[in-house]
């Protein structure tokens, strides 16, 4: 598709002007790419750490009908992971304390 | 009385440097005051007595007392008074104290005053170009008389007019402006961001020149200006044009008849109708809600339907003359009138509850773009955003004009200060606007509406009128002149006032809320450039060579140092 | 047929994957252009308008008048853009949204083969591994294009996308632990046999974050944050023209479909229905019950974009902080008491 653009469309003329980025009709000042916030890095971090905690869940929940129909593995099928969990919010709790969420500050 | 009361504190307290006063009406007051008492003297009206600051004009007069001319004005809501300070400057030196450092809300006018008609604001805090374009050359003045109305200066193509301060340590400038999708008219924000964080801005506006009130100084006539006037705005022409015509007829005191009267305050009161409905589909549209915004535009078409009905436009009414209106309403239009309104106010208790009762819009618009009180008195801010910081000010009631004294309504105020308190006010002044033009249509008698004029108006007497426009309070000063044509005309929307007020707003506010800030004063950029600038060709329609392109890129690379306003 | 019997059972299965392939791109492709239309159709009708009526029969050839439109724009490529990701990011946003499709069950049985591209057991690991990779696209998107707004766009869409994808991974847990496999077709056997095993009814809560998150990831309004026209004045697009802006669109809707088909799967029964006896697979030879199927499963996937689209037209957009807000301190926590409640359910069950 890209291509069949590239060969179909108009031809147009190039000019500086066209060819600067848009910034609403003024000359552009500084970076294209310009400092921004830390804000996007906190939750690219977070993202991380909560997302592969999440797929270590995924297993578990497959098996977890099981385990607990089965009285030996039940307790451990439980506890083991609200154990897990809680060390998470823990995680959590102390992300939400820093005021990692506070986008505005 | 309240006139008197004033004139009398500033005797007691000048004395000798009070030259002359003319008390032309109750409401009415122009003081002429020694030039290097006028700092003082403003200082005294607007924090001693606690006045509002409205404008300030900077008049050619070499041709009459050989003299420049500069005139402060101040209203007293509360009294029903405007005031007038005015001072006689020499034709070699026109330069006087800036009032800006005790009036802030005087920034812009005074800057305007030193680019149009080249009267130096001695100390001023922030002595930028404020109107003239670009390259404009230094020292060239367009409304000093001696420059013809089509004079067309070789301006400065290279780009090297201009310059931008420089942003904040730790800030990346985001232009806004002036092509931006939810901007109608142009105009530039240079805004200060830190993360997602605005710190402040630089603007430069003023890019739509068109020269009005250098025509109406130069080219046309008294009842030609009418007309012009109404052309500065597309959404509240009707104001400009009743606002002129108000100033003349008081300057020559003329008096309309009173069915002149009523269909002015009608058509105002259209026009507000259909600039409220207008904006709050606005709002509405900047916030991403986008089927209220074509809703409250339905709902506002039948608005201007009749309003087409009545004056043969949908917009640019061509009301006013001097001395009356010029086409009636009869008595089937006005009856077409009424039905139209009680459709519109059913529908808009609609909207109205839709627009309240919404969290995600209350979420999107408390707390935001705040001006509060202190704010409004700084920078002289009028109409919905005053009102909405509870400031309790409104043309119609506290400089009553056209039938406004003979009708009942409420002012309607807000506490919060924010976007979401413009919002309520302007939703309710819709059914205030609705229950004014019945009462209107109710007391409509039969008569003439025109007061003839028999003989040339008299030259070199003063006018000022004070119309509440949607967007607040539209001033407009007159000195009537020879040739049929006014001497100095100088209109002051209200956005010219409001849109000094968004900086403050918009400090320290998300980039997010940078539109609906701006939006809610419902700012009006073609009211605010009106005017002025003579040559069209140096104004924003420029054609940029590649060689301009690069002198301005280095040039916005090198910019001096001056603090935000 | 004679020939069909001749191929071996490797070749017939790539024949079957590719007619399947080339059927479902097909028909996600048409749905992606009239989503475009009921879109503008419905806007228009909520609005009080007319909406396009201009191009064929009540307008319904507009969307093949876009599509040649936009291809036949000028095609430009701006100066100060980074070439490679500025052409790379039209096509990454595109993909995912038809890979997601692939492990969706749209049919139970047509003749011998199942109605599904690739049945594979981690089916909703692979759909969300697969759809966080549109993120990529949007982000190379405002960073190719070297200019502020879509670079703030593009973060932003960033952002946004991999925090709701935290609490989207986080809200289908409980389901899985009814469900107890992974495998896209066996969650829909599992809700076979009447509307109340639907796991939209067993587990609302789940069901309700992942809607919301599903707007999100797809930014729609109300969470359309990255491409805030009033705002960025469209946001990573912006310095895009022709097929490559198209694209970014199309990869919108397409998206909007890939994520009805999963809500329908993961929590409305997929193609089943739990009258006429619907909800048992097709056997070999009942065609007309197979095709029944393919249209239960067409049938609830466009009420629910129907029902995206209304929203759409319903809701204000909320503010960034605001959006982050929701994501982190509101669905995440619900989403993870659910886990827990679901839990102790289960265990006090058995």
């Amino acid at each position: 598709m890209l291509v069949s653009s590239a060969i179909l469309g108009q031809a147009g003329r190039r000019s500086k002007t066209k060819d600067l980025a848009y910034e609403c009709g003024m000359i552009p000042v500084g970076a294209g790419t310009p400092r921004t916030s830390i804000r996007f890095h906190i939750v690219a971090v977070l993202f991380l750490l909560f997302d592969v905690a999440v797929v270590f869940l995924y297993p578990w929940a497959v098996v977890y009908r099981k385990m607990v129909a089965n009285p030996e593995t039940a307790a451990f099928a439980v506890f083991g992971m609200i154990g897990f969990l809680v060390v998470l919010s823990a995680a959590y709790v102390y992300a939400v304390k820093q005021g990692a969420f506070e986008w505005h500050r | 009385m309240a006139a008197r009361e004033k004139l009398g504190f500033l005797r007691q307290r000048f004395g000798a440097a009070i030259i002359r006063a003319d008390l032309t009406s109750d409401r009415r007051l122009y003081v002429f005051v020694e030039p290097r008492s006028v700092k003082e003297v403003c200082r005294a009206l607007f924090r001693e007595l606690d006045a509002r600051y409205v404008i300030t004009i900077g008049a050619d007069d070499r041709p009459w007392s050989g003299c420049f001319m500069v005139a402060h004005n101040f209203a007293f809501d509360r009294d029903r008074l405007l005031v007038s300070v005015m001072c006689l400057l020499p034709a070699d030196s026109p330069r006087i104290e800036s009032i800006s450092d005790v009036v802030p809300a005087a920034n812009w006018a005074e800057r305007e005053m030193r680019d149009l008609v080249g009267i130096e604001a001695v100390g001023h805090p922030y002595p930028k170009r404020l109107v003239l374009p670009d390259g404009w050359p230094e020292g060239l003045h367009p409304l000093r008389k001696d420059v013809e109305w089509d004079e067309a200066p070789d301006c400065d193509e290279s780009g090297a007019g201009y310059d931008f301060d420089d942003p904040p340590e730790g800030c990346t400038v985001v232009p806004f402006g002036p092509f931006h999708p939810t901007l109608d008219e142009p105009a530039h924000f240079r805004l200060y961001v830190e993360g997602e964080t605005v710190r402040g801005c630089e603007y430069r506006g003023f890019m739509v020149h068109r020269g009005i009130e250098k025509l109406a100084e130069s080219v046309l006539g008294y009842n030609d200006i009418p007309i012009m006037a109404e052309r500065i705005c597309g959404i509240c022409g009707c104001v400009h044009n009743v606002a002129y015509a108000q100033s003349v007829e008081e300057a020559v005191a003329l008096r309309p008849p009173p069915r002149a009267e009523y269909i002015r305050t009608i058509m105002l009161e259209l026009e507000r109708l259909h600039s409220h409905l207008l904006w709050v589909g606005l709002a509405c549209h900047i916030v991403g809600f986008d089927t209220l915004f074509m809703q409250a535009f339905r709902v506002r078409e039948p608005v201007m339907w009749i309003a087409e009905k009545i004056s043969g436009n949908r917009k640019t009414y061509g009301l006013c003359v001097i001395g009356g209106v010029r086409w009636d309403i009869t008595s089937e239009l006005s009856d077409e009138l009424k039905t139209v309104l009680d459709k519109l106010e059913s529908e808009w208790h609609n909207v109205a509850r839709a627009v309240k009762n919404d969290k995600n819009i209350q979420r999107r618009t408390c707390g935001v773009g705040v001006a509060d009180a202190s704010v409004v008195k700084e920078m002289g801010l009028i109409g919905p955003v005053a009102r909405a910081a509870g400031v309790d000010i409104d043309c119609r009631r506290d400089h009553p004009y056209a039938a406004y004294d003979r009708v009942d309504f409420r002012v309607i105020t807000a506490q919060s200060a924010d976007v979401w308190g413009r919002l309520v006010v302007r939703t309710d002044e819709v059914f205030e606007s609705i229950s004014i033009i019945r009462q209107c249509l109710a007391r409509l008698e039969p008569g003439p509406i025109q007061t003839p004029i028999k003989e040339d108006l008299p030259a070199g007497r003063f006018g000022l009128s004070s119309v509440e426009a949607p967007r607040g309070e539209s001033h407009h000063f007159v000195i009537t002149g020879e040739n049929n044509r006014p001497r100095r005309w100088r209109v002051r929307a209200p956005t010219y006032q409001n849109l000094q007020g968004v900086p403050s707003m918009i400090r320290d506010a998300q980039l997010a809320d940078m539109t609906i800030a701006l939006g809610s004063i419902d700012p009006c950029f073609s009211c605010t450039d009106r005017i002025e600038a003579v040559d069209v060709r140096s104004g924003a329609v420029k054609v940029w060579t590649p060689r301009d392109l690069r002198e301005m890129a280095k040039r916005a690379q090198s910019g001096r140092h001056i603090k935000d306003s | 047929m004679v020939f069909l019997s001749q191929l071996g059972p490797m070749a017939e299965f790539a024949l079957f994957s590719a007619i399947k392939v080339a059927a479902v791109i097909a028909v996600t492709l048409f749905m992606v252009s009239y989503l475009v239309f009921a879109e503008r159709k419905i806007a228009a009708a909520v609005q009080d308008r007319l909406g396009p009526n201009r191009v064929g029969p009540f307008g319904l050839l507009q969307p093949l008048a876009d599509a040649v439109k936009a291809l036949l724009k000028e095609e430009f490529t701006p100066a100060n853009v980074r070439v490679v990701y500025y052409w790379l990011a039209p096509v990454i946003v595109m993909v995912p949204s038809l890979l997601v499709i692939a492990v969706i069950p749209f049919g139970s049985q047509l003749g011998a083969q199942k109605m599904v591209i690739a049945d594979l057991n981690v089916g909703i690991l692979y759909t969300f591994g697969i759809a966080s990779l549109g993120v990529y696209g949007i982000v190379l998107a405002g960073y190719g294009s070297n200019s502020k707004y879509p670079f703030i766009g593009g973060l932003r869409a960033g952002a946004q996308m991999i925090s709701y994808e935290v609490a989207m991974t986080l809200s289908v847990v409980p389901a899985f632990m009814l469900v107890g496999d992974l495998n896209l077709s066996a969650v829909v056997e599992h809700q076979a046999g009447g509307v109340l095993r639907w796991l939209a009814i067993q587990q609302p809560l789940a069901f309700l974050i992942f809607l919301a998150t599903a707007f999100a990831e797809t930014n729609r309004l109300p969470f359309d944050m990255p491409e805030a026209e009033q705002e960025l004045a469209g946001g990573y697009n912006v310095e895009y023209s022709s097929i490559k802006f198209a694209l970014f669109f199309m990869a919108e809707y397409a998206n909007m479909i890939a994520v009805s088909a999963m809500i329908v799967t993961l929590f409305l029964g997929g193609w089943t229905l739990p009258w006429f006896g619907l909800d048992l697979p097709a056997q070999e030879g009942e065609w007309l019950k197979g095709l029944v199927h393919l249209g239960i499963f067409l049938a609830k996937v466009i009420l629910l974009l129907l029902f995206f689209v209304w929203v759409r037209w319903m809701w204000p957009r909320l503010r960034y902080d605001q959006l982050m807000g929701l994501a982190w301190k509101r669905l995440v926590p619900l989403a993870a008491a659910n886990i827990v409640i679901t839990a102790l359910w289960l265990w006090w069950r058995a």
